[in-house]
């Protein structure tokens, strides 16, 4: 045989061999170690934390125990779940949902549609639910073309509180143990709608840093850690799995403070950093480096801001500064990839002639008393419209809080570059959420937006 | 070996590119009206030097022809192409994406002022995207046989402990008993009936209340009952076949062909009338028939049927999908009854069929499926390589 023949031999198995696939069925039973930084000292459904590891554990938690009406799977296609049918009408003002009956909570009792009507009305204020000839009618005085993927959200998980202040849901797992700061215990429901998880049980503890998590599942303390992408896999046969960059890294300044007022100030800080270097050597590649809010994989727009460094203008802005005063900035002490960074932005403002003294704080407990700060934003939604306004709730933008749904791509566009102009927000770059698995852990998947699903996974037993 | 080779090459590229989304949609249009919106932003056409650039996942050809036609539009519109160093206006235009629209982008330098257009179309559900569902059929092996097996269905509805199995051949009716979850040959009852011949013999058996139920041949209607032994008894009969388990819909069997005459009955039917059809999936509010002709149509109401483009096997059914209650439309492959088939479950959009699953293969074709009475499973009947038959239970599940 020829070597062209053999090769298309070989490229025709090749494509034989990728669509066939060998299946397992998955097991039932077992315990879930898993080991998170983000700490919860309360269960609160609170949606705009600017704590984006307390935001994402908080996200994962509420997942497991409470159902939305809907969720969307990984291209953003809306799928049934506690709504079995939905349509609008009224140019999407109104929206019937036909819920699905006979639904037990972990209370064991059935969830009535008007709890579902209470839950939702407190997380939307602006919008006007009742049940109406057997489906439940979300009304609003303004049209809601992304209707489904709003109700997807976190936010709009129908929980509700217990004696003790536990979420009560009707997902696959019931909150059995809540430690606060220290460990939440989840474990599986047996009676849930759509059939008992595979797992019996999740342990998490959290406020673990990244270094114990990956000593922890070195030494098979646990199952599941949260990774960190700028480093080398902890073990050689751990599995890494990652969301697609889904946390916006930005600095922001505290204009009420003097030193922060002056824009060419700002400016000048902008046109100094060196997103290139910070992503390939500080990042080690990991995540995309960006001068955007929403990641070019929401957006599609994000190329059009313009993050090069341009040393010579910085300095230029500089020069015609009244005052040179040095500036506090402020990082996540508990962030070691935050620091690098903090202290890699430092250096290029000094190239500038722009004195940056960087600390160390714990953001999550208080906001810090600095002049400017480097953030972490966890993008819960790949809709443009609702990231970009939750953008804007947790950094109090109010021109993007505002920013109605059904918006052209351009408005949305024109929208974040008004919102950055004053450069009293720079974002950075965007990261990933990245996870270290053991290898007998199955059918675990993540979303582009980070978002888990527990009910699949299941765990082989040790031979 | 030549000749060969080259035709496979072709074979593959023109699989390649017949899977490119950019080629299922017309990029032209959307090209047009990008131009004419990069024209409206600026004040006036100029000498200008365009550069562009795909960020996104569409193809180099579907680029070539997007640039193309960008070019050809802003000449039209009055634009002069020129050299970067000979032109007043420089354009540089990013077909980028999102997770579910293409964007594209028009930088539009004049001087030192810059202005900018974005443009957003849908971007087609990709393989890859469809499959994110993560939804998998699932196939339990019911029975076998050396002789064709025509329908199978469960006395009780589902697969439980002591649960019934009933498998209808061309003259005898075989019943199984489900114990310590293997399926264990009871009773073979014969129909007591001349065996009718057919190049492409067809049969249907469905439960009925309490232990009974109903066989259908081509001009044959059987009832029987499963009590201590399994009893049956047939007569000659034109009634209308249930098309699934659930009997809500009916059909007349064109008893001389091997499909359904078109004519219906059921509740609120009488009178329906479609084209003649191998089988039918039936929704909530839509039902998608295998047409004789080979294509399968989208039936709404009283409205006119709409073809779906995809061209499937004579076999449909369907089922909800376990895994979030939507509804999918099982269809096999549109290959020889000698070709190895699959099982492939949709999601139907509107008139489009959108893959839900990957495909179910089984090594010979499947010449049967009919949904189960709860409307969660189908039965299908496969023949095998090896000439045996086999009833499988076919089920939508979470996961890969």
């Amino acid at each position: 045989m020829k070597p062209i023949s053999l090769l298309l031999v070989a490229a025709l198995n090749f494509f034989c061999l990728a669509s066939a696939r060998a299946a397992t069925r998955p097991r039932y039973g077992g315990t879930l170690q898993m080991e998170a930084r983000g700490v919860l000292t309360s269960l609160d459904t609170q949606s705009s934390d600017s704590y984006a590891d307390r935001q994402a554990l908080r996200d994962r938690v509420v997942s497991a125990v409470c159902d939305r009406l809907v969720t969307l799977d990984n291209a953003g296609n809306p799928h049934a779940s506690l709504a079995s049918a939905w349509r609008s009408e009224r140019e999407a003002r109104s929206w019937y949902f036909t819920l699905l009956s006979g639904v037990l909570l972990h209370s064991g009792s059935v969830l009535a549609p008007q709890l579902v009507v209470t839950a939702l009305s407190g997380a939307n204020p602006n919008w006007h639910i009742r049940m109406q000839d057997g489906e439940m009618l979300i009304q609003s005085d303004l049209a809601v073309t992304n209707m489904l993927a709003q109700l997807a959200q976190t936010r709009n998980a129908v929980c509700i509180r217990g004696d003790s202040g536990q979420w009560i849901g009707t997902g696959p797992f019931f909150m059995a143990d809540f430690q606060p700061g220290k460990s939440i215990q989840l474990r599986a429901f047996n009676d849930c709608w759509r059939g008992r998880p595979f797992l019996d049980r999740i342990d998490i503890e959290m406020g673990k840093s990244l270094s114990e998590q990956a000593s922890d599942v070195e030494l098979g303390r646990t199952n599941v850690v949260e990774a960190d992408p700028t480093q080398p896999k902890v073990q050689s046969t751990a599995v890494v799995s990652a969301s697609a960059p889904d946390e916006l890294l930005a600095l922001v300044f505290s204009t009420s403070r003097p030193a922060a007022q002056d824009e060419k100030l700002r400016e000048a800080i902008a046109k100094s950093i060196d997103r290139s270097a910070i992503f390939q050597v500080l990042l080690r590649r990991q995540g995309e480096p960006s001068a955007s809010l929403l990641p070019e994989w929401i957006s599609g727009y994000a190329h059009l801001f313009n993050g090069a460094q341009d040393l010579a203008a910085a300095r230029q802005l500089h020069a015609e500064l009244t005052s040179t005063a040095p500036l506090s900035l402020a990082y996540d002490a508990s962030d070691a990839i935050a620091k690098l960074i903090a202290e890699r932005i430092a250096v290029n403002a000094r190239e500038a002639g722009i004195i940056l003294q960087t600390y160390g704080e714990v953001l999550a407990a208080r906001a810090p008393n600095a002049d400017l700060k480097l953030v972490r934003i966890r993008i819960d939604s790949p809709d443009p419209a609702l990231a970009l306004a939750r953008v804007g709730e947790i950094l109090t933008l109010p021109s993007l809080q505002k920013i109605a749904n059904g918006q052209s791509i351009e408005n949305l566009y024109l929208a974040e570059r008004e919102a950055l102009k004053d450069y009293t927000i720079i974002p950075i770059a965007h990261l990933s959420e990245a996870f270290s698995l053991v290898p007998n852990l199955h059918d675990w998947s993540i979303s582009s937006w980070g978002s888990l699903r527990f009910d699949d996974l299941w765990i082989e037993a040790a031979p | 070996m030549v000749n060969l080779v080259f035709r496979w090459t072709m074979a593959i590229c023109c699989f390649l590119v017949a899977c490119d989304p950019a080629f299922s949609q017309n990029l032209g249009p959307a090209a047009d009206q990008f131009a004419s919106r990069i024209t409206e932003r600026a004040a006036t056409p100029a000498p200008v030097f365009l550069s562009l650039k795909n960020l996104s996942s569409l193809s180099s050809q579907a680029v070539s022809e997007i640039r193309e036609e960008l070019l050809r539009q802003l000449q039209a519109q009055g634009w002069k192409l020129k050299k970067s160093e000979d032109a007043e206006v420089a354009i540089s235009i990013s077909l980028a994406e999102n997770l579910r629209d293409y964007v594209w982008t028009a930088e539009i330098a004049n001087g030192n002022s810059r202005d900018y257009v974005l443009y957003e179309m849908p971007r087609p559900a990709s393989p890859t995207a469809s499959s994110g569902s993560r939804t998998s059929l699932s196939r339990t092996l019911l029975a076998a046989s050396d002789t064709p097996l025509l329908d199978a269905t469960l006395l009780e509805g589902k697969a439980v402990e002591g649960a019934h199995l009933l498998v209808l051949e061309a003259a005898a009716v075989d019943l199984y008993i489900l114990q310590a979850t293997r399926w264990q040959f009871v009773q073979r009852q014969p129909l007591g009936r001349e065996a009718i011949s057919a190049r492409d013999l067809r049969g249907r058996i469905v439960p009925d209340v309490g232990n009974s139920f109903d066989a259908f041949l081509p001009g044959t209607h059987c009832t029987g009952v499963v009590a201590s032994s399994l009893s049956i008894n047939c007569r000659d009969s034109d009634d209308p076949w249930p098309l699934s388990d659930d009997r809500r819909t009916l059909a007349f069997y064109a008893g001389s062909r091997n499909y359904f005459n078109g004519v219906l009955s059921g509740p609120g039917l009488q009178g329906s009338n479609i084209d003649p059809f191998y089988s039918m999936a039936i929704f909530s509010v839509a039902s998608v028939y295998s047409n004789v002709d080979g294509r399968a149509r989208l039936q709404q109401g009283n409205r006119h049927p709409v073809l779906l483009g995809e061209k499937w096997g004579s076999a449909l059914a369907g089922i909800q999908n376990a895994c979030d209650a939507s509804e999918l439309l099982l269809t096999t492959q549109g290959s020889d009854f000698t070709q190895p088939d699959a099982i492939t479950a949709y999601h139907l959009v509107g008139p489009d069929a959108v893959p839900a699953t990957d495909p179910l293969a089984f090594a010979g074709p499947v010449l049967s499926l009919k949904t189960s009475a709860d409307y969660q499973q189908a039965f299908a009947i496969v023949g095998t390589n090896s000439g045996r038959y086999e009833a499988y239970l076919i089920a939508a599940r979470c996961g890969a």
